[in-house]
């Protein structure tokens, strides 16, 4: 491009966002922004306040609170997929083998609902490695709790009826809460605020899910 | 509230769509192929009315987005995990920012009360004030409700902070119904495990926010809802702390106060609760269903009859609006309150499968008050809005939608409509990273709806709507009871019997409700002869009106109501008489020109009669003379 036909284009530009800004101004309808520049109120804190500056940006801009992607949130999310995998295989040989009839509801959740999480994770760590090459994440790689092994997939495998169901409650409540103590060791730590929400989601689903299993695992018959 | 509004609308949108085009041809290339491209879907009978961006947006950073809606006269406020913005919908097509107040922490839900808004924290903040961080659970940290006085809605003030135990995921006002000058705040949250403070079963925390001394704010009850008292022994956690139960707490309460009810949305169970007494709560019935995974929130039904859940399948983090997920899973669930317990009565998903670069799950929504339907307008992330006629619960039909297509990216977390609610005739819908959306329901169903005349509406304290202009007034017979009534100017008063008349009605200032919508009744025959808005020193102006004839003698009423101001009313009679000696003139000169006719009526046939019989007599002497 050449610098005459650059200049010209922003010029374009300009012109087309200052229309833009003309027809926010006039109270559009339809789906013309409002680009009003926004002066921010900043409140100064009621009386009593429980202030503490310790966690708050310093001068030089550091902080001892939450912020940006850390490594610790690589590390979790990295884990997390493979362990929401593991979940998913497991999930994925319910069906022709599963007898009770929740189970093979729950069975069913879990896998297409722990497949979408661990897409969704995939896509995140993709993104940050893409923009940060540096950003191995199994160099921080966290043990993971609650591991459905090969085995156990090998053995569900060939199982079928009230044993299927066993085995699967059984492998599923401990990998279940391995993913809520991967969550906690994130939620213990500094990171970027929207990685402590998920990791806050993942075992809000997981308990309720322990908690339904519990239920089955009741009533099951022994084997 | 809505008088004058739309004027300028069609002449601005012409401008608009002018101006539009020409910034459309000069961006389209390189800056706003994303958007245009983005076009929402938009179904029958929906109207895209004005959009504003989010004033905090950051890019795609998600401590930015916006949640939940409330409302308060004039103004709607948006929380936002970094605050909350104030907006004046005097006119709902152009949306003016007031204020944005800087003051982080999510999930900022929030409510109004009065010159009050509430918005309640659930991320562990480093302490109460605006410039707090985030810090980890296991820290020393604030969570809680925060209350700021918007009576100078440019400069908000703060003016208290109150910590709860787990914070407030969302909280729910409930009015005191001994005391118009407090309320009460249910703070809805749960358990997070290895927490400071939360841990454990989070007990239902009760606040009392007095209005005129918010400072004051203070939990003033603690309630335990489950009755699983077992709950929560050693091998009910994870050696880190973390529970492995659901019933740590509730995520969502929708109180309806008129009925002395709330429905409590609580992760893994959905309560039905008495709140006969607010600082008492009863649960009168706890249900779970296996089709359900997450008890988000829940709607009633105008009458209380109904309830529909939401299941938050995921947490807002994945698609659950997909063909692997089917009609079944993440499904709203519509339960029947019967006298024996709730019974479920159907299920409704979201019809239009999304992309899997989108979030969509069940996500807050509220009743469009129609009357004799339960129709209710929800959001469901990046599904978009979706309005939907439940009155049949087995066989829900979606009436229209608002969706926008996907980023051509997936978001990192969650993204889309956190929830929309229809207030004074719009559809208001606040979208995570875009910001607000107005819509307008046109289809003549919503025509009650849209003339209800909210004056505020925290969206999970349900008003009971009533419409009150739907039924003709009722008119005392006693003479003592209708004097104080008859205070409705009607010109002229008396009249001769006729078969059509015009009189004009009004009333000083104060009579009405400030604004409202009020009908002028004719009562002989129950019509409504004419809707005005009442003034803003609560007049009626001047309005006339055409009486359906014919008009016997006799004395009628001509009644003003307001919907506001109802059952009250303003009354008139007019006295049709068949002569009356003050009005002689008038009277005579109306037979000058009526009756001449009338006379010709009578004359014409007798002088065709005398005619006849004169041609008859005729023949007859000339045959005889043949």
């Amino acid at each position: 491009m050449t610098p005459t036909i650059r200049a010209a284009a922003v010029r374009a530009f300009g012109i087309a966002v200052a229309t833009l800004m003309a027809v926010g101004a006039s109270g559009c309808t339809g789906p013309a922004p409002d680009p009003s520049g926004t002066d921010f109120v900043t409140p100064a804190p009621p009386d009593g306040a429980e202030s503490d500056d310790s966690a708050r940006p310093d001068a030089d801009g550091t902080t001892t609170g939450d912020g940006e992607t850390t490594s610790a949130d690589v590390a979790f999310i990295a884990t997390m997929v493979e362990h929401h995998e593991q979940a998913v295989e497991l999930a994925e040989l319910a069906p022709g083998r599963v007898a009770d009839p929740e189970l093979a509801d729950l069975a069913g959740l879990i896998a297409v609902t722990q497949a979408a999480e661990a897409e969704s994770m995939r896509g995140w760590l993709e993104r940050r490695r893409s923009a940060d090459d540096a950003a191995a994440g199994h160099e921080h790689a966290e043990s993971m709790a609650g591991e459905i092994s090969r085995s156990t997939i090998d053995r569900a495998a060939e199982l079928e009826g009230g044993a299927f169901d066993r085995l699967f409650v059984s492998a599923m409540i401990p990998h279940h809460r391995g993913a809520l103590l991967m969550s906690e060791a994130r939620l213990a730590e500094s990171g970027d605020p929207a990685v402590a929400r998920w990791a806050r989601a993942i075992a809000t689903s997981q308990a309720l899910e322990i908690d339904r299993l519990l239920e089955i695992e009741a009533r099951l018959p022994a084997g | 509230m809505r008088a004058g509004r739309a004027a300028s609308r069609a002449r601005s949108a012409t401008a608009c769509l002018v101006a539009l085009g020409v910034a459309a041809v000069l961006l389209a290339p390189p800056a706003l192929a994303a958007s245009a491209e983005r076009e929402p879907s938009i179904g029958p009978g929906l109207e895209w009315v004005a959009h504003r961006d989010n004033p905090f947006r950051q890019g795609d950073d998600a401590d930015f987005i916006n949640s939940d809606l409330a409302f308060t006269g004039d103004y709607l406020v948006q929380g936002n995990y970094a605050g909350f913005s104030i907006w004046d919908i005097a006119d709902p097509a152009a949306p003016e920012l007031v204020s944005a107040v800087s003051c982080p922490g999510g999930q900022g839900d929030i409510s109004t009360v009065g010159d009050l808004v509430l918005i309640s924290i659930d991320e562990t903040m480093s302490d109460d004030s605006c410039e707090a961080a985030r810090v980890p659970e296991t820290t020393e940290n604030w969570e809680g409700l925060r209350v700021f006085d918007i009576s100078d809605p440019r400069a908000p003030r703060y003016a208290a902070a109150v910590r709860t135990r787990c914070g407030g995921h969302t909280h729910t006002v409930v009015p005191d119904p001994a005391s118009a000058d407090r309320v009460f705040v249910y703070m809805n949250a749960y358990s997070r495990g290895a927490s400071l403070n939360c841990t454990g079963r989070n007990p239902l925390q009760i606040m009392e926010v007095p209005l005129a001394a918010p400072e004051d704010a203070a939990i003033v009850g603690e309630l335990d809802l489950f009755d699983d008292e077992t709950a929560f022994g050693p091998e009910d956690r994870v050696p880190g702390g973390a529970e492995t139960r659901s019933t740590t707490g509730c995520h969502d309460i929708t109180a309806y106060p008129a009925k002395g009810l709330a429905v409590a949305a609580c992760r893994g169970d959905g309560l039905l609760l008495s709140i006969a007494d607010p600082l008492a709560p009863v649960v009168l019935q706890r249900v779970r269903d296996p089709a359900v995974t997450f008890w988000h929130s829940g709607i009633f039904d105008n009458d209380a009859t109904r309830i529909v859940f939401q299941d938050e399948l995921g947490d807002g983090f994945i698609n659950t609006c997909s063909p692997a997920f089917g009609a079944d899973r993440g499904a709203d669930a519509v339960w029947l309150i019967q006298p024996d317990g709730l019974v479920k009565a159907g299920t409704y998903k979201l019809p239009r499968a999304q992309s899997d670069l989108e979030k969509c799950v069940a996500h807050s929504g509220g009743l469009v008050p129609v009357p004799g339907r339960f129709i209710i307008a929800q959001a469901w992330l990046e599904g978009g809005v979706s309005v939907v006629d439940l009155t049949d619960p087995a066989a829900p039909v979606e009436l229209t939608w608002f969706d926008r297509p996907d980023y051509g990216y997936s978001m990192d977390y969650t993204a889309g409509i956190w929830s929309v609610y229809h207030y004074d005739g719009y559809l208001y819908a606040s979208d995570m990273y875009e910001g607000l959306e107005v819509l307008r329901l046109t289809d003549p169903v919503f025509a009650d709806a849209a003339r209800y005349d909210d004056t505020g509406l925290n969206p999970q304290t349900q008003p009971a709507y009533s419409w009150v202009w739907r039924a003709a007034p009722v008119v005392p017979t006693a003479a003592a009871e209708r004097a104080p009534l008859e205070t409705l100017s009607v010109e002229p008063a008396a009249i001769e019997p006729t078969d059509a008349a015009e009189v004009t009605v009004s009333l000083p200032p104060g009579s009405l409700t400030p604004g409202e919508t009020a009908d002028v009744w004719w009562m002989p025959t129950q019509a409504v002869l004419a809707t005005a808005a009442a003034g803003a020193d609560g007049s009626l102006a001047a309005t006339t009106v055409a009486l359906p004839g014919p008009l016997e003698p006799g004395r009628y009423d001509i009644v003003v109501r307001g919907d506001a101001s109802a059952p009250r009313i303003a009354l008139a009679s007019v006295v049709v008489a068949s002569s009356s000696p003050q009005h002689a003139p008038d009277a005579a000169e109306t037979r000058a020109t009526g009756g001449s006719a009338w006379w010709l009526l009578v004359l014409l046939p007798f002088g065709v009669a005398l005619a006849y019989h004169a041609a008859i007599a005729w023949r007859r002497r000339r045959r005889v003379a043949r």
